[in-house]
């Protein structure tokens, strides 16, 4: 016994540390590993036999992981480390070594021989369904790099397409096909061993790469996998991924298309929503059921055979449900929200193929395809599944997606009774004609532009000098007309947040089932307008808070139930027009806010101090505070992306408000209060000299006449003026923009405090004119941004009025 | 000898590119025309709003039945001498392209004359003064009853460099 225990066991464990650390990622690290073992294997040759067999198994699996034809790698590590800890037990006498060895030895025996039953007949895998296709990729892939004298590797595609044929999951149209690839490849490797000079020919190559191509494709039209696995690309030769836009596409209307069918999309989605809480509305199957017979026919037209084969399989699911076949329950619902998820996906995809990248096929539509084609054989039927994540719960998926007026006295919801409701105004057609944005706008102008000449007309002193009655009449008539032509210019841009709020009652459906909470949705006042550029803006703040309200808000059923609340939680989405604002509010009844928790988060930041006197609303809105953005607010659920203080800076660069009340353990509101539109600002309007300037109400902090006394000017240049003991820089308009005649005697002049950025200023102008509501213009491309000015606006008297930029002014100040 | 055929038939096919009708004016007792094509309207002096910090000859802007458009004093824009306003100033407000779309711009002239037809064989192209006068922005010469005519390159007076400049430190 050349060598010692302890020599051994450190080498052993030396071994062992060495695969633990590196692990499967270095192959050197393994064959050393390999080498080591073999050394130690020789030198203790004859020894003891058992642990040299353990030994020996254990070189056997490493090399197995190796050369990566384990079947279960994970495993067969786990098991050597596992041999190799026994053998150094045994090695140091511990109690029971010899059952420890043969264990481990068991263990890695049984790993082992599931490897070599896969190298050998390649059957006995998990997942049989995958197994077949992954073996058809991995023949297919062999086939591409194949040499044409490498005849080894063509006997193992042989073995390969061999153990597809055997498979007992494989599919009868796909085992045809592999047969016949399986023929001509044996075919290859007879006439070899025929003749050893003979090399293997292209076109046999291409003519099984076809075979294979065809199984693959007959195996996922067959797909009876209901796994969220995407489809895997096919490497067969001459698939390379295809661009299914027709070369001779009419791209003009194929636009056309993508808009409109953008309403058909929304529209079908709607219906999918009511139709999940009343599966009995024939109205809204047909609704859907027109969008994608709508689709597929279009779609047809402009030869985008991806989206008619989709479009086809979804209408015919469609109509089953339709004609009574089939209920829509149970897994049907969730297919037919993925098909219409898809079809965006392909619009998405169609839109950016028009500017150029190809259109390919998405991820994963081969899969869906497949299902819709055939949902019955992947084990979808109308029956609820059971085991669903959401605990069977009082309202069954009707509450859901409800989006009827708000209704918190129907806690008991019975589908039955809620059906009426629902049906309601769906019989008003809406007809409308689209209007390019730029025409509106323009007539938007115009409108502006009347009221202004209108006023006056009104106010010239043949009119309102008196003695003309029957004139003052006719105008005070055009008057009325003029205002309501007014409101209704104005409300041409608007539009009602329906749209966004169906968007949001999707993503409640999908998230709630995410983290297996009941929660019962609920919108009111989605008749709400509000400007059409707003929408846009608002949407992903609103979807920030939406899943905030779902993840941190409401709590689990069962803890629901412990503190003696419903079940199932309710999310109420609201609008309404509040002091000539929209608000939006976000109200959930779960757990509220932590005031403790966000107190010792602040604290651990670094943004508070201690913040004992804090109010509950100071509090809250630390939640703001981009600290906090990415890490866990009061539960442990984080890293989804938008922080909150993404959301209030979202909501304040279109000058809204957010704000957060909340009760503990009783839920929480989250208010966005929003201005009705983004064209139109609260001004107020300042004199300098001749000219007159805009500044923003929202900017302005408040403004005052300054004593002397407190200016104090800093190196004979800048001027400070001393306000509630806070010293802050003063601007001069006049002297900024080099207006002559404005008053420059301080005292006189009026002292307007702005706030920007946090950071506070003095703006010295003449005089204060008034405060009004400015639509905005800006300046036009030929005069682009000018520092300070921010844009124009129509004053009351026809004349253009500069709106101040603060921040810019600021900075100008400072660049001089 | 061929290519100064060629350069013939350029010059006159220019010159017959400008053929037609022309809105001219005065400045400084000078006659100037514009294309007709350009001109969007004539409108009399109104309250011009200036804008800080851009050149002398951008007098401001005004409100063109709810547009805001720029409006650029020729003469200063040509370095003539700045005169005061009078009933008979005139605003021409024309088109040009501009990078995103056509743009409108405002130019205060004294007196707006008439509308002139011009045949190509009155056009002459631009005489060219060395460095003394900078005639790029001129297409050409047109000997018409009662005059020369100063025909202008729009669009190049108002993008020349200068413009550009101002975009630039804007």
């Amino acid at each position: 016994m050349p060598t010692s225990h302890e020599d051994i066991v450190a080498r052993l464990r030396g071994i062992r540390e060495e695969i633990d650390h590196r692990g499967l990622t270095e192959p050197a690290a393994l064959k050393e590993a390999v080498a080591g073992l073999e050394d130690l294997i020789r030198e203790m040759d004859g020894e003891k036999s058992d642990l040299n067999r353990l030994l020996g198994l254990c070189v056997k699996g490493i090399r197995a992981v190796n050369e990566l034809r384990a079947a279960d790698t994970l495993g067969s590590v786990d098991a050597i480390i596992e041999s190799l800890d026994a053998a150094e037990h045994y090695l140091q006498d511990r109690p029971n070594k010899e059952v420890l060895v043969r264990e481990a030895g068991q263990l890695l025996d049984s790993v082992l021989s599931k490897n070599s039953a896969r190298a050998e007949t390649d059957s006995e895998e998990i997942h049989p369904e995958e197994f077949v296709e992954m073996t058809l990729n991995d023949a297919a892939a062999c086939l591409l790099q194949i040499d044409s004298d490498d005849f080894p590797e063509m006997e193992r595609l042989c073995r390969m397409i061999d153990a597809v044929v055997a498979a007992r999951e494989c599919p009868a149209p796909c085992r045809e096909i592999s047969e016949q690839a399986l023929h001509l490849a044996v075919q290859v490797v007879d006439k070899r061993k025929a003749d050893p000079d003979f090399t293997i020919p292209e076109d046999a190559i291409t003519d099984i790469g076809l075979a294979l191509e065809e199984a693959l494709s007959s195996l996922s039209e067959n797909n009876t996998a209901s796994t969220d696995t995407p489809a895997v690309e096919k490497p067969a030769p001459g698939a390379e991924s295809t661009d299914y836009l027709p070369e001779d596409a009419d791209l003009d209307l194929i636009g056309a298309f993508i808009t409109e069918s953008g309403d058909l999309i929304t529209n079908a989605e709607e219906a999918l929503l009511t139709l999940e809480s009343d599966p009995e509305d024939i109205e809204a199957v047909s609704t859907v059921f027109r969008a994608f017979h709508n689709i597929k026919g279009t779609s047809a037209f402009f030869e985008l055979a991806l989206m008619t084969e989709l479009a086809h399989h979804a209408e015919s699911l469609l109509s089953r449900v339709r004609d009574g076949e089939i209920r829509y329950a149970g897994g049907y619902p969730d297919l037919a929200l993925r098909s219409v998820d898809m079809l965006k996906e392909l619009f998405r995809l169609l839109q950016d193929a028009l500017n150029g990248s190809p259109f390919l096929k998405p991820q994963g539509y081969d899969e869906l395809t497949g299902l819709l084609a055939a949902p019955e054989a992947a084990g979808i039927s109308d029956v609820s599944e059971p085991a669903a994540p959401r605990p069977v719960s009082p309202p069954p998926s009707s509450a859901e997606a409800e989006t009827s007026v708000a209704e918190p006295a129907a806690a008991s919801p019975d589908a039955l009774t809620r059906r009426p409701k629902l049906q309601t105004g769906k019989q008003v057609v809406e007809s409308s004609i689209r209007v390019p944005i730029d025409r509106l706008d323009r007539f938007i102008d115009m409108v502006g532009e009347l009221v202004v000449s209108h006023s006056m007309v009104a106010q010239d002193q043949l009119v309102a000098g008196g003695t003309h009655h029957e004139l003052q009449k006719k105008v005070a008539h055009t008057t009325k007309i003029v205002r309501e032509l007014q409101n209704m210019s104005m409300s041409m841009r608007m539009i009602p947040l329906k749209t966004t709020f169906r968007k949001m009652a999707r993503l409640v459906r999908d998230l709630s089932r995410k983290v297996g909470k009941d929660v019962s949705f609920i919108t009111e006042g989605e008749d709400t307008e509000i400007d059409r550029n707003m929408v846009d803006i608002i949407n992903d703040p609103l979807v920030h808070m939406v899943r905030n309200a779902l993840d941190h808000g409401i709590e689990l059923p069962e803890v629901r139930e412990k503190m003696g609340k419903p079940r199932y939680g309710t999310l109420h989405l609201s609008a309404f027009h509040s002091a000539g604002n929209v608000v939006v509010e976000v109200r959930d009844d779960g757990k509220g806010l932590d005031r403790e928790a966000i107190l010792a988060k602040a604290r651990e930041r670094g943004l508070i101090e201690n913040g004992g006197g804090m109010s509950d609303r100071e509090v809250y809105n630390l939640i703001f505070e981009p600290g906090f953005s990415t890490a866990e607010i009061v539960s442990d659920v984080s890293g989804r992306g938008v922080g909150m203080d993404v959301v209030r800076r979202n909501i304040e660069a279109i000058r809204g408000q957010v704000e957060i009340q909340a009760t503990p353990g009783r839920g929480a509101v989250f208010k966005m209060s929003l201005p009705l539109t983004l064209a139109i600002i609260d001004g107020m309007v300042v004199g300098v000299g001749p000219e007159k300037y805009v500044i923003p109400t929202i900017s302005i902090i408040r403004s005052v006449q300054p004593n002397p006394g407190d200016i104090s000017t800093v190196l004979h240049k800048g001027e400070m003026l001393k306000l509630q003991g806070k010293l802050i820089p003063l601007f001069r308009i006049a002297e900024l923009f080099d207006v002559r005649e404005a008053q420059s005697e301080l005292p006189k002049a009026i002292t307007v405090v702005v706030e920007n950025d946090g950071h506070q200023a003095g703006l010295v102008v003449d005089e204060l004119i008034g405060s009004q509501q400015i639509v905005i213009k800006t300046l036009g491309e030929s005069l682009g941004n000018i520092t300070g000015i921010s844009g124009s606006a129509i004053m009351p008297d026809g004349r253009v009025g500069l709106i101040l930029d603060v921040g810019g002014l600021v900075r100008l100040a400072n660049t001089d | 000898m061929e290519k100064s055929v060629k350069s013939f038939d350029q010059t006159s096919k220019d010159v017959q590119d400008k053929e037609g009708k022309y809105l001219t004016f005065t400045l400084s007792d000078e006659e100037y025309g514009i294309g007709i094509l350009k001109i969007k309207e004539i409108i009399g002096m109104m309250p011009i709003t200036s804008v800080p910090q851009t050149p002398k000859y951008v007098k401001g802007v005004i409100n063109l039945r709810g547009k805001v458009i720029p409006v650029l004093d020729l003469r200063l824009r040509f370095g003539l001498e700045a005169i005061d306003y009078t009933d008979r100033t005139c605003i021409i407000v024309v088109e040009i392209e501009g990078e995103t779309g056509d743009i409108m711009i405002g130019l205060v002239v004294d007196t707006v004359s008439e509308v002139l037809n011009i045949r190509k064989d009155e056009i002459e192209p631009p005489p060219r003064f060395g460095t003394k006068l900078d005639t790029d922005y001129i297409m050409g010469i047109a000997k018409a009853e009662g005059g020369v005519k100063i025909l202008l390159e729009i669009d190049k007076v108002l993008k020349s460099e200068e413009i550009l400049l101002l975009e630039k430190t804007a």
